[in-house]
């Protein structure tokens, strides 16, 4: 179980959805993929399925559009996962905050972990919160595990010979 | 024949094109524009031109209370507000900022200065009463008539930017 653990920090697994955004946060999120910068050192995988998904990295503000699709792939990640918001418009809703349309960041409908702020942000900045992402990822791995032996723990407190136990007998 | 050879082994021999980001940084472009330092506070006059410029509204400033805050996170990184800065207080760096947990807040408090200069009239004989530096006030604290003749400036908006006096075009204004 622990090699698992570690295993799985050191290969998150993105998807990237594009909000609302202008594409200009979009090319460097790709471009952080390509070769040059290649973010696939850090075992970073791009996947188009959120069921495949450790990590949603999402460029862009918010709109009552797009607000449906964002929970949407949110809710089909398995848990736990870490949010990215990439560039000024994901963080704070940016220079189209005040439109008609827009509800703001992503902050305003998804727990968000990691802000990474510019317009659009470097690559290098990109990386830099990919990596983060990923010492996240394991932490919010290690605290569920944790968790959950608690949580057996105490059941098996209340009831010694229920559960697995009483199944083996 | 084994034509492909060639190309095999120069990739085996050559470096990776790949940048090793995290373990060498390269140097910023020339000019380039990372992110919005902070004011210089011994310089700054809060006239607020930057905060009306901005357009992400990210800036913050109050004349009162002395303070200048900028929503780092809200910030597009134009540097319209360093450029249109009439003290040129706003310093810009080549480096971006790093990607963090929570967004900050990067606020300034000026420190206590004497009372700023304020312009005291015009040059009547230069003065062509243009209007250029009604338009150039932040505050709307000078009026003109072009037909009057008449040039007055309200000493209570005023904040002693002196931006009037920069952007007139015959330097008819009379610094205190």
């Amino acid at each position: 179980m622990k090699l698992i653990q570690k295993a799985a920090g050191k290969s998150p697994w993105i998807i990237h959805y594009d909000c609302n955004s202008c594409n200009g946060c979009d090319i460097e999120i790709l471009a952080s993929l390509t070769p040059i910068y290649d973010a696939e050192r850090f075992g970073v995988v791009n996947v188009g399925n959120p069921k495949h998904a450790d990590i949603l990295i999402v460029s862009g503000s918010v709109n009552y559009r797009s607000r449906r699709v964002l929970e949407n792939i949110w809710r089909e990640m398995p848990g736990p996962k870490v949010v990215i918001a990439v560039g000024a418009c994901a963080c704070t809703g940016g220079i189209f905050s005040d439109c008609y349309n827009i509800i703001g960041g992503v902050d305003k409908v998804l727990p968000v972990d990691i802000y990474v702020p510019g317009c659009a942000p470097k690559p290098e900045a990109i990386l830099d919160a990919v990596v983060r992402a990923t010492e996240k990822l394991v932490h919010k791995r290690e605290e569920l595990a944790a968790r959950q032996a608690e949580h057996v723990a105490k059941l098996r407190a209340k009831d010694p010979k229920g559960g697995r136990n009483a199944e083996k007998q | 024949m084994f034509e492909f050879l060639r190309p095999v082994f120069r990739n085996l021999l050559r470096r990776p094109s790949t940048r090793e980001y995290p373990f060498a940084v390269r140097e910023p472009f020339r000019d380039a524009r990372g992110h919005i330092e902070g004011i210089d506070r011994e310089k700054c006059v809060f006239c607020g031109i930057c905060a009306k410029k901005c357009p992400a509204d990210a800036i913050r400033v109050d004349r009162q209370e002395r303070v200048w805050e900028l929503d780092s996170f809200k910030c597009v990184v134009c540097s319209v507000c360093a450029e249109s800065c009439p003290k040129k207080c706003i310093s810009v760096s080549p480096v971006h900022r790093a990607p963090a947990g929570e967004k900050s807040r990067c606020a300034i408090e000026g420190a206590k200065m004497e009372t700023p200069k304020k312009p005291a009239g015009i040059n009547k004989e230069a003065c062509v009463f243009c209007g250029i530096c009604a338009k150039a006030c932040p505050e709307g604290a000078i009026s003109v008539d072009r037909t009057e003749k008449m040039w007055s400036l309200d000493k209570e908006k005023c904040a002693g930017c002196m931006a009037c006096a920069e952007k007139c075009p015959k330097k008819a204004i009379i610094a205190e």
